[in-house]
């Protein structure tokens, strides 16, 4: 199943943040979506998972339209995201704040939820930190465990906000490795990150925007050298390119 | 310390009218009222983060429901608080299915504004409800004072095991969750229009379980149980006590209820120094009286626990 971004415009008061940008994401993709700050990324996330509603065009998940659809039933279509700057329950424990999820469905029984909860624990490496509140957590470790949130779903697509950032070096290479991990068993991950030399070495495809319109997309190679790309970032107009 | 502490205090209600009679008995039934208000209220503000200042008003529409049913309708008292209760919920839903679709002070602003229109109807359907003259009611047990506790009682333990297993559900996992981001919660699954208006209806409930409660032990029902005044003080007894504490809401409920006949002689500056009250709790135990003295507690324990044996 695709997930379609189909001419999708939004604005806010004169600002347009997104202007008709259209962008497929096939079963199994691993995608960068990249672009200097304000270019519209975390927007169109926002649009895709039902946090915003586009002022014209379409979201649609296979043939179904689901712009009209609030975040949770989005989520519970298969589509999970993290934020950029973490947006965990602090004054839940960590094991709480993994529950929340797979408790929303309904259909797990709860000896079901905690067994999933201590393999994602041990998925994304806070075993020891089970009982600890959330907001005693670091900043990389609030950033694994909305990973862990939303894989306890087990979700088809995941939209991933800054994933990398604050995280130590050493648990960056890790959290890479589980990214391509979940990739390998057939998620479709839409990645939004700074971090290029991460961004490079793991997207099989990237795109890119610019002040809401998308620019390029293609192969990490073939970005890399495209003229708009380095005038995006460099400040140029591709226009002119 | 928070496992006995409810326990003594259940013990010390029950015993409560062996030691004090008529006068203070009735100051505890009314402090009843107003604890089961102040805790049900706190659940609202407290752990779900909704601002509503109707709950005043929902305790009027249990408090008019219940009277007239009796007198109109020739229902039993338990049968009528019951429909009061209902009548409150059924409103609440009316006015949450409005409102808390939209983000922001909604909710609040419409609930302030529906408060005066309810007391304006109040007053003005003469007819039906005699005005701010008030309707006489009929007494629970023509107002035997001992009854009138218990079954106070009653009800304010109903509230505090219905609203604490509403908090330990799944339910109140979610709850809590919205409150502390409602985008996060939406994102993982979280239907946050549901679960708040399930909060808000089950407590509008329970508000108008108290008016029907306090119709039949008072016997009179006026538009000044809705004035906003009424609802300032519901306001700052939860505050007083513990927002996010519905025990600590319902003690300084029935504390503020007693320092209220302390405070007779200042008439209206009553509400100014009750005022002044809330002020220095912000300022200096946020969190409430209740959790500052658990907390408090638990370090003098603490403390003790690791003195050296002499």
């Amino acid at each position: 199943m695709m997930l379609t971004v189909d001419q999708v415009t939004k604005n806010f008061g004169g600002l347009q943040a997104l202007s008709g940008v259209s962008v497929s994401f096939p079963r199994g993709e691993f995608v960068g979506l990249i672009g200097p700050n304000g270019s519209g990324k975390t927007t169109l996330l926002n649009c895709i998972t039902g946090l915003y509603r586009p002022d014209a065009g379409a979201v649609r998940l296979g043939e179904e339209n689901i712009s009209h659809l609030p975040p949770h039933r989005i989520y519970r279509r298969g589509i999970g995201r993290t934020f950029q700057i973490s947006k965990v329950f602090n004054r839940l424990t960590v094991l709480d704040n993994l529950r929340i999820p797979a408790l929303t469905e309904g259909r797990l029984k709860r000896h079901e939820v905690n067994d999933r909860s201590r393999e994602i624990l041990e998925q994304i490496k806070l075993e020891h930190h089970g009982r600890t509140n959330a907001e005693n957590l670091s900043g990389g470790q609030k950033k694994l465990l909305e990973l862990g949130m939303i894989m306890m779903t087990d979700p088809r697509f995941l939209l991933l906000d800054e994933p990398f950032g604050g995280v130590h070096p050493e648990l960056k290479s890790q959290l890479e490795e589980y990214l391509c991990q979940l990739n390998r068993e057939g998620k479709t991950i839409v990645l939004v990150s700074h971090e290029m030399p991460s961004v490079f070495k793991i997207c099989q495809r990237l795109v890119v925007l610019d002040h809401g319109v998308l620019v390029t997309e293609g192969s990490p190679e073939a970005v890399r050298s495209d003229e708009r790309v380095i005038n995006a970032y460099l400040g140029g107009n591709y226009d002119e390119a | 310390m928070k496992r006995i502490f409810p326990a003594l205090l259940l013990i010390a209600a029950l015993l409560f009218p062996f030691f004090f009679r008529d006068y203070w008995l009735y100051v505890a039934i009314i402090g009843l009222y107003y604890a089961i208000l102040a805790s049900s209220w706190s659940m609202l503000a407290g752990q779900v983060g909704l601002i509503s200042f109707a709950h005043a008003a929902f305790a009027g529409i249990g408090a008019y429901t219940s009277a007239l049913l009796v007198i109109h309708g020739g229902l039993s008292i338990p049968l009528a608080m019951v429909a009061g209760a209902l009548a409150a919920a059924v409103v609440g839903l009316g006015i949450g299915a409005l409102t808390l679709r939209m983000r922001g002070p909604y909710l609040a602003l419409t609930t302030l504004a529906f408060s005066e229109i309810l007391r304006i109807f109040i007053t003005a359907e003469y007819q039906l409800t005699q005005g701010s003259i008030g309707l006489k009611v009929p007494l629970i047990l023509d107002g035997n004072k001992l009854v009138c506790y218990y079954t106070g009682l009653a009800l304010f333990v109903l509230t505090l095991v219905v609203l604490t297993f509403l908090i330990h559900s799944r339910v109140g996992l979610f709850l809590v969750a919205m409150r502390e981001d409602e985008d996060g919660a939406a994102t993982r699954g979280v239907d946050t229009v549901a679960y708040r208006l399930v909060a808000f209806v089950v407590t509008s409930a329970f508000a108008g379980l108290a008016g029907g409660y306090y119709a039949h032990v008072v016997g009179l029902v006026s538009p000044q149980m809705v004035r906003m005044g009424e609802m300032g003080l519901i306001l700052a007894m939860s505050v007083f006590g513990g927002l996010e504490s519905l025990l600590g809401a319902a003690l300084g409920a029935i504390f503020l209820q007693t320092l209220t006949e302390y405070l007779r002689i200042f008439a209206e500056w009553r509400l100014a120094i009750f005022g002044a009250l809330v002020l220095f709790t912000l300022k200096f135990a946020p969190e409430g009286i209740l959790p500052r003295a658990y907390l408090y507690a638990e370090r003098f324990m603490d403390r003790w626990l690791s003195r050296e044996p002499r």
